[in-house]
């Protein structure tokens, strides 16, 4: 369990986070959503640990987030960014191996080498392993920078936790790519892992939620144990955009749609 | 284009025969040129497998050998590859392929630390020269280049993204306090004092002896030791910072040991041959371009190539305009300046995607 008790983040006298709580359950998908400059990615790089929080505290298995030493962090903690830019050319492969940095001193073992080849595979890139990561596209550099997340996270350590932490993993990210990256994201909230995704879309984190987080204005603004109980008033109040919830044909999850106050065409 | 490891193994080799190679066809030219024959019997007799002739003139092509050509040879193969680790370790920590020592402040800063001693140094009653030489000299240099590089460096990585133009422009102002302090120590310098400063600020190698062959040895092996522990993190800080603090690496101590290693290498190398720029910016570049991209092998492969083109420097700049010398520094820049603009013609090529090496 990753928690997050009355959090405040502030840089200088600006507030980004204000008293926000959340509990991240082992084995759930966890979705943050809300408007631009909610404080979602805050949140999310609060519950990294690459901030600490001005107020409260973030627990991880109820010990603070902050007493765990980085290296010891990074053998069980995950995150992948929006957008990864590399200046030098590396071959897609030792940008995967990357991801096994927290698990070895010097040079990788076999194993290593194994991991890297699996996690390439499970994201369809395994034919890619060899090529300059510059020389690929937008989608295919994300993929490739959501195998070594899985790498770092590949197996379970004994009695350790697994969380991984995604920032708008998709927007980059054709239908099929989000699908498949967020599949891959699911199945490891399934294998006991923690995960928490920051999305944009509505319809693909009612897809994939176990929880559903609303924040607006730096403050927590709903938290949705059952993501099927979401309300077009609740979208209305966070988005201030008008919505229609449709029922889902493939699921008992709402479809929301947009509802413009006149005709466009 | 990336390399596998097996063809990684092999540039090493080749770069280590074409160190060796051209040291040793440096060491034959000048005045008195020697022939392979007597530098066969020279590395022989050094290995304890030869007796040394005792004839005249092989007794004076000996002291040519191991008094004169020898110490410059290895001195410039040492700040060849100490010059052109500090390049490496200096991209990587930028995240960028146009840094070098000469852009960002570090040898203008060494070159300024070194200067304050050159003219107040003398003033200093009871210290010797050797002193000065070995300890004071190297210690006022390494001061001045800490001082630029961390300015530079503070001022161009805001909130933990460097900004190139941020940083060439810092660059600039830094580099021109520096050689401003510099021309003042100048100006108010005596003649003697004065001449080794502009000397000494173009670069070179005439004043090369084993003693400064064992302080930068030292140097070398020190700082370039110590940064290959570093070189998993600077691989990791290719993915920018946050992402190598996810992957456990404490960005802020790897920031503040490679500027300090990369000091060290420097400010050594500096204060004793001058400054000689643009060997530590295509180094690492020419290293990219045959396939090097983990910092570990760059590091290695730049200590190797770059003694190499020292070396070579070196042998040009004092034969092209025998019985003078050019100093070095200018050679480096007449050579390295056209290719650094024509990266930079390349780096801002429009419509590139990818960044500079796609």
């Amino acid at each position: 369990m990753l928690s997050a008790h009355n959090v405040s983040f502030r840089v200088g006298p600006k507030v980004l986070l204000h008293d926000a709580s959340i509990d991240c359950p082992a084995g759930r998908f966890t979705v943050l959503m809300g408007p631009n400059g909610a404080g979602k990615t805050t949140l999310l790089r609060l519950l990294a640990g690459l901030y600490a929080p001005s107020e409260g505290n973030v627990l991880l298995n109820r010990r603070p987030l902050a007493s765990y030493p980085a290296a010891e962090l990074a053998r069980v903690r995950a995150v992948l960014s929006q957008e990864t830019q590399l200046v030098f050319p590396l071959s897609v492969q030792e940008v995967v191996l990357m991801g096994r940095y927290p698990h070895f001193r010097q040079a990788p073992n076999a194993y290593d080498h194994v991991i890297v080849q699996q996690a390439l595979e499970a994201l369809g890139m395994h034919a890619f392993a060899e090529r300059d990561y510059l020389s690929l596209s937008g989608g295919e550099a994300q993929k490739v920078q959501m195998a070594r997340v899985l790498a770092q996270l590949w197996e379970p350590l004994p009695n350790q936790p697994r969380i991984l932490l995604l920032d708008e993993p998709v927007s980059s990210l054709d239908l099929n790519y989000q699908h498949q990256l967020l599949r891959r994201a699911h199945a490891l909230s399934r294998a006991g892992a923690t995960v928490v995704a920051i999305l944009h879309d509505l319809n693909l984190a009612l897809t994939y939620a176990d929880q559903l987080v609303l924040l607006k204005s730096g403050s927590v603004h709903t938290t949705l144990a059952a993501p099927e109980t979401l309300t077009a008033g609740m979208v209305q109040a966070v988005f201030e955009v008008p919505v229609q919830l449709l029922s889902n044909p493939f699921s008992d999850r709402p479809l929301v749609v947009y509802a413009p106050h006149n005709n466009l065409h | 284009m990336i390399q596998s490891l097996p063809r990684v193994r092999t540039y090493f080799g080749l770069l280590a025969a074409l160190l060796v190679l051209c040291m040793l066809a440096s060491a034959r030219l000048g005045a008195v040129v020697l022939t392979w024959a007597e530098i066969g019997g020279f590395a022989a007799e050094a290995l304890g497998l030869g007796t040394p002739s005792t004839d005249g003139l092989a007794t004076l092509h000996r002291d040519v050998f191991f008094q004169i050509r020898l110490p410059r040879v290895v001195l410039c193969a040492l700040v060849g590859a100490a010059l052109s680790a500090s390049g490496t370790l200096m991209q990587a920590l930028f995240r960028n392929p146009i840094v070098e020592p000469g852009l960002i402040g570090t040898s203008a800063g060494a070159a300024l630390g070194a200067a304050a001693v050159f003219v107040l140094g003398s003033k200093v009653q009871g210290l010797s020269s050797t002193v000065v030489a070995s300890v004071v000299l190297p210690g006022a240099a390494f001061l001045g280049a800490l001082a630029a590089t961390w300015l530079v460096y503070r001022l161009s990585a805001a909130q933990g993204r460097v900004t190139v133009a941020t940083m060439l422009l810092a660059g600039i102002a830094v580099n021109a306090l520096a050689t401003g302090g510099t021309g003042c120590f100048s100006y108010f310098a005596r003649d003697p004092q004065a001449r080794s400063i502009t000397f000494w600020s173009l670069g070179s190698f005439s004043s090369a002896d084993w003693s400064g062959v064992y302080l930068v040895g030292a140097a070398l092996a020190l700082g370039v030791g110590l940064s290959l522990q570093l070189t998993k993190g600077l691989n990791a800080l290719q993915l920018g910072e946050n992402e190598a603090q996810y992957l456990g690496v404490n960005v802020r101590r790897l920031q503040t040991r490679v500027l300090l290693l990369n000091t060290l290498l420097v400010a050594v190398a500096t204060s004793l041959v001058g400054v000689i720029g643009f060997v530590g910016l295509l180094v690492p570049h020419l290293l990219r371009l045959l396939g090097f991209s983990d910092n570990r092998r760059l590091l290695l492969g730049a200590c190797l190539l770059g003694g190499a083109l020292l070396v070579v420097a070196d042998a040009v700049a004092r034969t092209v305009i025998a019985p003078a010398e050019l100093p070095i520094g200018v050679l480096t820049a007449f050579v390295g300046a056209p290719v650094f603009l024509w990266m930079l013609a390349r780096h801002h090529r429009p419509g590139q995607r990818g960044g500079f090496y796609a």
